[in-house]
C-alpha cells in the first residue's frame, strides 16, 4: 500500500534508507565530539555543531538506533508558513 | 484651448487623479472616473510630469517606443510598464503600438500606515516617524520562503542591496552580498521567492521606503535564509554566527504542531540555549485557533472520553491524519482508535506500535516516552488513495481512558492542520493552539490583532467584512503552552498588512491581494504580526544592543497596551502582555 505521510501531505513510504534531518543531543556522559564522530561513522551528512549539546545532521533511518545509544535523536519537524 | 483626454478608449485617466492628492491608496483601475478635459485655465498643466501604468502585450516594445520619445520607463512585468512623461505626451503614449490600457498612478498612502500608527511609531496623521531608532547597526534575519531581491524593499537609497548574505537551504548554497548583486543583475536570482511569503515578511520587518511605505526598521541589515522548512535550527544558528558582533533579531513566521508544545523538543531547547544578549528570536503564534486541531483537559482516574475525528478530502491526494497526544509520565492513559467501518486499533504497550489495515486505509497507535515531554501517544490514519468513500473519512473515534491520574492532563494536536480536525466537543479547545517553536522559552511569541480592514489591489479597493479594529485576529493561536507558561508575549498588527510583493510569486496571481504596479501584497496572519514585532525588536536592539529575551519580556509587561479588548490583567492568552507600543517600549528598554 502506498501511504501518505500525513504530516507533510506527500506520499512518503519510509524505509531504512529514508533520510531524516535531526538534532542529536549527547546523553549524559557523552561528549559532543563523540556524538559527531559517531554520526560521521554512521554515514550522516551535514553534520553541524549548533551549540553546546546540540548537533544537527542528516541521517538515515537505519542509523538511528545506533545513534540513540549515545544521544537523544529528534527529527526536525516540517514547518508551515503562518 | 481644450485638450481632450478621452480621445482613445484605451486611456482611463482623470486629470484630478494625476495631479491631486485625492484617491490616496486606491488602485487606478478601480478609481477611474469620467475622463476630464483640460480647459484654458489648465493649459499650464501640460508640462506637469506624471506617471502612468501601461498594460501591453509586450511591455518591452512599448518601453522602447516610449524611451524614443524621451519618456522614462520601468518594466514591472512582461505586460505592465510604468511610464513617466509630461501630461502633454499622454496621447502619444496611448497611440503607441501595443498599448492596451493606460491608467493613472495615484498618490500612495503609507502602506504600513495603520499598523505603524497603531503601534504609535508613526503619528496618527501618518508620515513622520515618532522614534529616532531605525534599525541602523542591527541585523534582521528572516527565515522564510525566499526573497525577491529585485524589489526595492531590499535596497538602500543608492540602489545597493541591504542583504549581507543569503543562505539557500534548498540548494545548500550561501551567497555573499556581492554574489547576490551579480547573480540578480544577471538573472540567476538565487534565493528567489516563488511563494511570495518571505519577501512580504522581510519587508514588514525592515523593508526600505518604497512607494510611500517602509518597514519598521528600514536601516537594519538583512541576513536571509530560504528555508527547506525543516532545518530552521541551522538557519538561526547560521544567522547568529553570520551577524558577528552586531546585535541580531531573527524572525520565523512558520511552525508546526508535531511536538509536546512545552518548549522541550530539541529545536525549542536549542533556541533557549542560543538566545541571549543581542540574540533574539521572534516567532509567529500560528493561525490555528479555530481549526479544531487541539483537544485537551484534565482527567481523573477512570474517566473516559471519546473524541471524533473527521479527515478532509485532499485535492487528488489521499487523506490522512497525524495526532500526537501528550501526558505526564506519571499518568496512565489508554487510547484506542475505532474506524468508521468498525475496525479497532488497540493501545500498544510502551515503545510499541499497533497497526490495522484494510484495502482502503491504514491506521496505527504508537506509544513512547519522550526524553523531556512526557508520554507521547501518536494516532496515525492514512487513506490508501484519493477515492475512498466519504464515509471512511468521517467519524473516526479516539477512545480515551484515564487509567491513573497524578497530573491527569492530556493534550492532543493534529500535526497536520487542514488534513483533519476534531469534531467539536467539550474538550476541544481554542486555548493552547500556539504552534512550535512558538512555545520555546527562548523565543518571543507574537499574536495578531486587527489594525486595518481595507486595502488596494489590482481588482480595486477591497474590504474584509467582519473585522473589528483592535480585536485579536480570529485565527491567532492562543496560549498558554501545554505546561502553562504565559505565551504569546505580545500582539502586533497582522491583518491586511500591505508590504512587498515578490514578482512572479504565487501570491501575485491573486488580483484581490496584489498590486502589480505598486509591487505590493496584502495578506493576513501571525506571519505578518511576527515581523512587525521583529522590526520593533531591531529598534530596541539599536538602543540597547545587549537586550535579552528576559529583559524584553519585562519591558513588554511595562509598556504593552492593555485596553478594552485585552482586558486589564497582566497577561491574556490572546494578546500576551498586550499590544505593542513602540515609543513606550523604546522608552522602557
Amino acid at each position: 500500500m502506498k501511504l501518505k505521510h500525513p504530516q507533510i501531505g506527500k506520499e512518503e513510504a519510509r524505509t531504512d534508507q529514508t533520510w531524516l534531518e535531526v538534532i542529536a543531543e549527547p546523553k549524559a556522559g557523552n561528549s559532543d565530539a563523540a556524538v559527531m564522530s559517531l554520526l560521521a561513522s554512521c554515514g550522516a551528512e551535514r553534520i553541524e555543531y549548533l551549540a553546546p549539546g546540540f548537533i544537527g545532521a542528516r541521517i538515515s533511518v537505519s542509523s538511528k538506533p545506533e545513534l540513540e545509544l549515545l544521544a537523544n535523536v529528534e527529527e526536525q519537524a516540517e514547518k508551515r508558513f503562518r | 484651448m481644450t485638450e481632450q483626454f478621452n480621445l482613445d478608449p484605451r486611456l482611463s485617466i482623470s486629470l484630478s487623479h494625476l495631479l491631486e492628492d485625492s484617491n490616496m491608496g486606491r488602485h487606478p483601475a478601480a478609481s477611474v472616473r469620467a475622463v476630464g478635459t483640460m480647459g484654458d485655465g489648465q493649459a499650464h498643466l501640460a508640462e506637469e510630469q506624471v506617471t502612468v501604468v501601461v498594460e501591453a502585450e509586450r511591455s518591452d516594445d512599448v518601453a522602447r517606443q516610449a524611451e524614443q520619445e524621451g519618456m522614462g520607463t520601468e518594466r514591472l512585468s512582461s505586460s505592465i510598464l510604468a511610464v513617466t512623461l509630461r501630461l502633454s505626451q499622454l496621447r502619444r503614449l496611448v497611440a503607441m503600438k501595443g498599448v492596451e490600457r493606460a491608467s493613472a498612478q495615484p498618490k500612495k498612502e503609507y502602506y504600513l500606515e495603520s499598523a505603524s500608527q497603531e503601534m504609535e511609531f508613526v503619528s496618527a496623521a501618518g508620515g513622520a516617524r515618532q522614534v529616532v531608532e531605525d534599525g541602523a547597526g542591527v541585523v534582521v534575519a528572516i527565515v522564510d520562503s525566499g526573497f525577491d531581491l529585485s524589489h526595492p524593499t531590499f535596497r538602500d537609497a543608492a540602489g545597493n542591496l541591504r542583504v549581507d548574505a543569503l543562505l539557500d537551504q534548498t540548494t545548500n548554497t550561501e551567497y555573499t552580498r556581492q554574489q547576490l548583486e551579480t547573480a540578480w543583475a544577471g538573472g540567476a536570482n538565487p534565493g528567489a521567492d516563488l511563494v511570495g511569503h518571505g519577501t512580504h515578511v522581510a519587508s514588514i520587518a525592515a523593508g526600505s521606503a518604497h512607494q510611500g511605505w517602509e518597514g519598521v526598521a528600514p536601516k537594519a541589515r538583512f541576513l536571509l535564509v530560504k528555508t527547506d522548512m525543516r532545518r530552521t535550527a541551522q538557519a538561526i544558528v547560521w544567522a547568529f554566527n553570520r551577524a558577528g558582533a552586531k546585535p541580531c533579531v531573527a524572525n520565523m513566521s512558520l511552525g508546526h504542531h508535531g511536538g509536546g508544545h512545552d518548549g522541550q523538543d530539541s529545536e525549542e531547547r536549542l533556541y533557549t540555549s542560543i538566545a541571549g544578549p543581542g540574540r533574539l528570536i521572534v516567532v509567529a503564534a500560528g493561525n490555528e485557533r479555530e481549526q479544531l486541531i487541539h483537544l485537551g483537559g484534565r482527567f481523573s482516574s477512570g474517566q473516559t472520553h471519546t473524541a471524533v475525528v473527521d479527515l478532509q478530502r485532499q485535492n487528488g491526494e489521499p487523506a490522512g491524519a497525524l495526532i500526537h497526544f501528550w501526558c505526564a509520565p506519571t499518568d496512565d492513559f489508554s487510547i484506542n482508535l475505532l474506524s468508521p467501518d468498525g475496525q479497532t486499533v488497540a493501545m500498544p504497550t510502551l515503545n510499541n506500535t499497533t497497526r490495522n489495515s484494510t484495502s482502503r486505509w491504514d491506521a496505527s497507535v504508537s506509544f513512547r516516552r519522550h526524553p523531556y515531554s512526557g508520554h507521547q501517544i501518536t494516532v496515525e490514519i492514512s487513506m490508501a488513495n484519493a477515492s475512498v468513500p466519504p464515509g471512511l473519512l468521517r467519524g473516526w473515534e479516539v477512545r480515551i481512558v484515564c487509567q491513573n491520574a497524578v497530573v491527569g492532563r492530556l493534550d492532543g494536536w493534529f500535526g497536520n492542520s487542514r488534513y483533519g480536525n476534531f469534531r467539536q466537543d467539550s474538550l476541544v479547545e481554542k486555548a493552547r493552539t500556539l504552534g512550535m517553536p512558538a512555545t520555546s522559552d527562548g523565543v518571543i511569541t507574537v499574536a495578531s490583532h486587527v489594525s486595518k480592514e481595507r486595502w488596494a489591489s489590482d481588482a480595486g479597493p477591497q474590504t474584509k467584512a467582519g473585522l473589528v479594529l483592535g480585536r485579536s485576529s480570529s485565527f491567532s493561536g492562543m496560549g498558554p503552552t501545554r505546561d502553562g507558561r504565559q505565551k504569546p508575549e505580545v500582539s502586533a498588527p497582522g491583518e491586511m498588512i500591505t508590504a512587498a510583493l515578490a514578482s512572479g510569486s504565487e501570491y501575485g496571481s491573486d488580483a484581490e491581494r496584489s498590486n502589480a504596479f505598486l509591487r505590493s501584497l496584502t495578506i493576513e496572519g501571525t506571519s505578518m504580526a511576527s515581523p512587525m514585532f521583529c522590526g520593533v525588536v531591531a529598534l530596541a536592539l539599536q538602543k540597547r544592543p545587549g537586550l535579552t529575551p528576559a529583559l524584553l519580556r519585562t519591558v513588554l509587561q511595562q509598556s504593552a497596551l492593555r485596553d478594552g479588548h485585552t482586558g486589564l490583567g497582566n497577561w491574556d492568552p490572546q494578546y500576551g502582555y498586550g499590544k505593542v507600543r513602540v515609543p513606550a517600549l523604546l522608552a522602557a528598554v
